[in-house]
């Protein structure tokens, strides 16, 4: 009888003590802020772009499909497009976006060397669901 | 005995872990807003920069080309929660007729009295220099000598631009003093270039 409640004893205490080692490991419930994380993403696919010396010349063309092929190195898991705007107006189409989550990210440029040109180059993305 | 220990470590494990925070959502919404901020003052500062940069093959348009781009980030910072603080000074040294050009550009969201001083003597001043305006001025100088000019505002601010002028070749000397500023944040950067002109 004794045993018995010994045996009983110890495998409720391990039972307890492996339910406080599963609440203990179990990882925090952090919310969802993927939305954000695009952003950086794609301002950090904008900005080794331009390191790489290729945004300059294509927005200095107007060459927003040689931008947005060229982003697809960096964020082809996304949808995206890419519109780029003068100092008053855009210069290439906007796109139209069915999808309600949008974020948009912008890069400044100011021409290339021997060639003053303010402009904007924007990114759309969105399918992030 | 059994249980008595068992339930000692569990509420140990239980407290700890209370004890530990995840960050939290805001805090990581609040981390990625000030890298993108800090990105966006980046960009903007360094292409303020490189308007004076890549304007250089046209000596004349320099300055207009700067206040053109000052405009723009202006309005762009804005469009992103920052506000845009900027005072330019453009330094154009042309030995054909031995004027000094100097341009100063206000935007410090005020009006400004400017002060520019050359340490051979000569000095030139303007009273309330209204925001977001260029104000344009000369001096004379000696080809081959360099200058230390010494612009001041308001009797609060003082910097000193260096201009080393050459014998046979025009020179342009850029200084920026830009800021870029949220509630959370300030960024700022002063540089002084100088480039030789064709």
């Amino acid at each position: 009888m004794k045993g018995i409640s010994y045996t009983l004893e110890a495998v409720i205490a391990v039972s307890f003590l492996l339910l406080s080692l599963v609440f203990f490991f179990k990882p925090f419930n952090v919310q969802d802020s993927s939305e954000y994380n695009y952003k950086k993403i794609t301002y950090d696919s904008l900005k080794a772009l331009s390191e790489g010396g290729k945004l300059r010349q294509y927005t200095l063309n107007n060459d927003a499909t040689s931008i947005k092929n060229d982003l697809t190195t960096y964020i082809s898991f996304l949808d995206y497009d890419v519109v780029i705007y003068n100092k008053t107006s855009n210069l290439t189409a906007i796109p139209t976006i069915s999808d309600d989550d949008v974020i948009s990210v912008s890069y400044f440029l100011a021409g290339e060397a021997g060639n003053y040109s303010a402009k904007e180059v924007r990114v759309f993305v969105w399918g992030f669901d | 005995m059994f249980l008595i220990g068992a339930f000692i470590i569990a509420a140990s494990l239980i407290v700890l872990k209370l004890n530990m925070k995840a960050p939290s959502i805001e805090e990581q919404l609040r981390l990625i807003d000030a890298t993108m901020e800090n990105s966006i003052a980046s960009n903007l500062m360094t292409e303020i920069e490189n308007s004076a940069k890549f304007s250089v093959d046209q000596k004349t348009s320099i300055n207009n080309d700067v206040f053109d781009f000052a405009n723009f980030t202006e309005r762009k910072a804005g469009e992103h929660g920052l506000e845009f603080l900027f005072l330019f000074v453009g330094s154009y040294a042309n030995v054909s007729n031995s004027y000094l050009n100097v341009s100063v550009i206000n935007m410090l969201n005020g009006p400004i009295s400017v002060t520019l001083n050359l340490n051979d003597g000569s000095s030139a001043q303007t009273n309330d220099m209204i925001d977001n305006t260029k104000w344009d001025t000369n001096f004379t100088f000696t080809p081959g000598t360099n200058y230390n000019l010494t612009v001041s505002y308001n009797s609060t601010y003082t910097q000193n631009v260096t201009i080393k002028t050459k014998n046979n070749k025009d020179i342009y000397v850029s200084f920026f003093d830009i800021t870029l500023q949220t509630s959370n944040a300030v960024y700022t950067n002063k540089t002084q270039d100088t480039y030789k002109l064709k």
